[in-house]
Formats: structure tokens, C-alpha cells, sequence
């Protein structure tokens, strides 16, 4: 059985993944207190909500990267097995 | 609980000075330090079903050691040596009020009897805790007042609400008009209970299940709606001048006389409205008292009140919830958002935050079993008993004559918006 093995660069990238929905996700909060002129204090109690729709984000991102690279390693099967040998 | 568990309970800003100026009743806890050591000596009058419940408290005061119990009904008598097992006992509680050793007592007997215990207990220097209604005679009402106020005994009433932080906390905000005017107050007790008690023999049919019968029993007026007419008047500071209603047996058709329906309303001079209503049939709402203000309202039973315009939600709730309405409105069987767009508008908030552990019972007691050390009086308490038993005696009076009863200047005191007149010192019993 083949190692899985995340490299460091791969790490990098998960986080920089990560930092990018908070920030979306802080974003968007900042986008709605102004829309409804709601106290800014909300940046900071919704905090625990925003981590919330960050990691769903992410979650998202990664079943999308998931599904790409079962669809490359599917459609590259046929190759592998000719190399192979 | 005792005053500092209290104040612990009702909120941070509550002190000293605004909790005794808003509740002065309290004022008998002023000297809980140096009473520490002393004890009170108690006779408990009617050891009953309601005397034993107040005994239960009283057995954990350390303050206060119950040394007579007195009842006419042995079961009873025995039931309560059973919670003061060094009690002497007395059949007649005249023999009771000789007694020396006993500083004061406790009268938890039915209403009916209420007003001679309580004259004859201030005549033998006693000082006494009475339960509501204070009587079921209009005329004993006022006496046991007049009693009251010609001697110097303490007197307390079993009006338990008073002494309740949850009630304590709102009512303070109430009256500071957080919640703006109040509007209207819709008081309801309802029950599905037979009052009716199995006798051991037919002659005790009218001692036993005396709540049924009108010689000796207001029914669900006094024995209930009392507690609730007393919230109305704290929450007013006034005393409702129009009473009308109407009541009927609707269901319990087994030969009692009281209602076991009843309906009355209570207007103040400023035309709020104050209804009472109780059923004996029926449990689904409970009780509870509405108290329903320009801004908000308030159900202390619950612990809770409800702001009108309650605070919205967040504001990325509320984009994700516009946010889905859009996606999902030109979908028919997209259901209800997970995202409401004004959080908590059903919910209401706590009055406290933490439940209140007691509902006032405990406090009550030890603030007389306080003042029966220092033999020092606390202000107005008694005024507001007085008052919701004489206008649970009007509601039923109303009731009874189907007409609108205008609250009648013999039976004024002193208090509030009401005035005494003159002859009102010259009554007796």
C-alpha cells in the first residue's frame, strides 16, 4: 500500500485555503453590519460564527478538490496500468 | 435562602438602599447580624396541609423553634408533631394564646376563623402571622386592620410574591418604565383539581371540604386569586375602585355553593383593566400574570418578558436569511429559513439570570421570624394584604349581585390612592 503523504507545500497551500475563507467569510460579515447599519461589536460575537462558515467553506473547497482528483486519477487509470508494464 | 442569596440572585445593581426603598418590607432583615443567636417561639395555629408547608420552612431557620401546635382535627395535630416533634399541643387555641412561652404564631387555619385568632392573638400580646385572605367578612377585614393598627404586635400576611426575587427584580423595572405604561393586566389561575377531600365521616363533610361551602369560603376568589390581585395593585401602585363579574359551577356539579368559574375585572382610575379568572376544570394555561405595557410584556410565573420591538438578529443572519428567500421564493416547497430575520421575537428573555430558587415562601418567614425578635414592623406589607382580600371579597360580592361594584369608602385605609374616612377607627368586630 502506497504512503499518503502531505508535503509541507501541500500544507501551505490547505492553510492559505483556509486563511482565504476566513477572510471571505470575515468579509461578509463586515459586508452585512453594514448593509443593516448593525453595531460593529458584531465583528467580535460573531466570531464563533464566522469560524463556523469558514470551515464549511473549506469543507466545500476540499470535496471540490476531492472530486477533481478522483476525476483526473479515473480518467489517467487506463495510462497507469500501460506504464506499468 | 437568606437577604444576601437574595440580592446575589436578583442582580448586580440591586443594593441595599434601592431594594428597601422599592421594597420596604424588607426592612426586616435590617438587623439579621445582631439577631444571630436569638430565637422566636412559635404556635402554629392549623397544622394543616398549608401550616405544615409553611412549618417546613420554619423548621430550617435556626432563628426560629415551634414549641405549640393547636388544632381541633387530631389527623392534623399528628401530621404536624411529626415536623416539631417537641411541641406542646392544643385543641383550642385560646389555651394556645396563654401560653407565655410563645412569642408569636402562625394562623394557617381556614379564612372563616382567621379574625378572632388574629384579635385575640395581638389581646394576648402576640405577635402573628396571618395566611391570605385575611377573612371572608368584609367587616372582619377591616377589624383585624383596625386591630392591627390600635397595638404594637408585628403582623405579617402569607403574601409570598413579595419577598420573590423574580417578582422583586421586574416589578423595580416596571416601575422605573422600562416597559413603558401598562396597558393592561390579565390574571388567570386555572386548575383541574377537585377541592373536594374524602371524609372519614358525614358530620365532617363541612370541616373537612369547607372550600366548597359559602358559610365558610370564598372559593377560588380567596383561596387563589388573592395572590394575583395583590401582583396587579404592586404593579398599578393603586387599588382598582370598579369591580365586575361573573361566575358560575360549570362543571363540578356535587353539591358545593362556590364557583368553580369565575370572572372579574378590576378597573383603576386610570382605566387600566385587571381581570382574574380561574377555572377548576381545566389546567392548560396554568397561571400566570400578564402584564402587558406599551413596550413589552411581562409574565413573572414564567420568569420571562417579551420586549414589542424585540432586538433583530445579527446581521449576517439576516443577510443568509435574505439570502435564501431570494433563492428559494420563486420555489414553492422551499420551507420556512433556518435564519430568522428577528431573533428571539417568541422567545422573551429571563427576568433573571439564573432561576430564582425560592418563590418567596422562605424569605417571607424569616422576615417575620426577623421581626418578631426585634418586635419591629415592616411598612405597607400588611396594607397590601388588606387590600387583596377585600377586593377578592368585592369580585365575589360582584359576582353574587351581577352589577358593577364601585369600591366602597367604609372599607378605605390609608394607602396609596385610597383615603380612610373618619368612622373607619371608630369599627369593631
Amino acid at each position: 500500500m502506497k504512503d499518503f503523504v502531505i508535503t509541507k507545500q501541500r500544507q501551505l497551500i490547505e492553510l492559505g485555503i483556509l486563511l482565504a475563507c476566513f477572510v471571505a467569510a470575515f468579509s461578509f460579515n463586515v459586508y452585512s453590519i453594514t448593509y443593516y447599519e448593525a453595531p460593529w461589536s458584531e465583528l467580535f460575537t460573531m466570531l464563533p460564527f464566522i469560524c463556523l462558515i469558514t470551515l464549511i467553506l473549506y469543507a466545500i473547497i476540499l470535496f471540490f478538490q476531492l472530486v477533481v482528483r478522483a476525476i483526473i486519477f479515473l480518467l489517467f487509470l487506463p495510462f497507469k496500468g500501460k506504464n506499468d508494464n | 435562602m437568606n437577604r444576601r442569596e437574595f440580592v446575589q440572585n436578583t442582580g448586580k445593581a440591586f443594593l441595599s438602599a434601592s431594594l428597601l426603598a422599592a421594597c420596604p418590607w424588607f426592612s426586616a432583615f435590617a438587623q439579621e447580624v445582631e439577631t444571630i443567636g436569638s430565637v422566636a417561639r412559635l404556635g402554629i395555629i392549623g397544622p394543616g396541609s398549608r401550616g405544615r408547608y409553611l412549618m417546613n420552612w420554619l423548621i430550617r431557620n435556626p432563628k426560629a423553634q415551634i414549641v405549640a401546635l393547636c388544632d381541633d382535627y387530631e389527623p392534623s395535630l399528628k401530621a404536624g408533631l411529626k415536623l416539631a416533634p417537641q411541641a406542646k399541643t392544643y385543641s383550642d387555641y385560646r389555651k394556645l394564646l396563654e401560653d407565655k412561652d410563645i412569642d408569636a404564631v402562625v394562623i394557617a387555619t381556614p379564612p372563616y376563623l382567621h379574625a378572632p385568632m388574629l384579635i385575640d392573638a395581638f389581646a394576648a400580646g402576640k405577635h402573628a402571622f396571618v395566611e391570605k385572605a385575611l377573612s371572608i367578612d368584609k367587616d372582619e377585614v377591616l377589624a383585624m386592620y383596625q386591630a392591627y393598627k390600635k397595638c404594637d404586635r408585628v403582623m405579617f400576611i402569607g403574601h409570598q410574591r413579595l419577598y420573590d426575587p423574580t417578582y422583586i427584580s421586574i416589578m423595580n423595572r416596571i416601575h422605573k418604565g422600562e416597559f413603558g405604561p401598562v396597558q393592561c393586566i390579565r390574571t388567570f389561575w386555572d386548575r383541574n383539581a377537585d377541592w373536594r377531600r374524602p371524609v372519614p365521616s358525614p358530620e365532617l363533610e363541612r370541616k373537612i371540604n369547607w372550600r366548597l361551602y359559602k358559610e365558610y369560603s370564598r372559593g377560588l376568589m380567596t383561596e387563589l386569586g388573592s395572590h394575583q390581585i395583590q401582583v396587579g395593585n404592586w404593579v398599578m401602585k393603586s387599588i382598582p375602585n370598579k369591580i365586575a363579574g361573573f361566575g358560575a359551577i360549570v362543571d363540578r356539579k356535587d353539591g358545593r355553593e362556590v364557583y368553580d368559574d369565575v370572572h372579574v375585572i378590576y378597573m383603576y382610575d386610570n382605566g387600566v383593566n385587571m381581570s382574574f379568572a380561574s377555572t377548576n376544570s381545566n389546567r392548560f394555561y396554568g397561571l400566570e400574570e400578564q402584564i402587558l405595557c406599551k413596550k413589552g410584556t411581562i409574565e413573572p410565573e414564567k420568569g420571562k418578558y417579551y420586549l414589542e420591538n424585540p432586538k433583530p438578529a445579527e446581521a449576517i443572519l439576516r443577510m443568509i436569511n435574505k439570502m435564501e428567500r431570494n433563492l428559494f421564493e420563486a420555489v414553492p416547497f422551499a420551507g420556512a429559513s433556518w435564519a430568522p430575520e428577528t431573533a428571539k421575537a417568541n422567545k422573551g428573555e429571563f427576568i433573571l439570570d439564573k432561576p430564582a430558587k425560592t418563590d418567596g415562601s422562605d424569605l417571607l418567614l424569616n422576615a417575620f421570624v426577623e421581626s418578631v425578635i426585634t418586635g419591629k414592623r415592616v411598612p405597607t406589607l400588611i396594607e397590601e394584604g388588606y387590600y387583596s382580600s377585600m377586593l377578592c371579597l368585592l369580585g365575589h360580592q360582584a359576582m353574587e349581585e351581577q352589577r358593577v361594584i364601585t369600591f366602597p369608602d367604609q372599607y378605605k385605609i390609608d394607602y396609596l390612592n385610597h383615603q380612610a374616612p373618619v368612622s373607619n377607627s371608630e369599627q369593631s368586630l
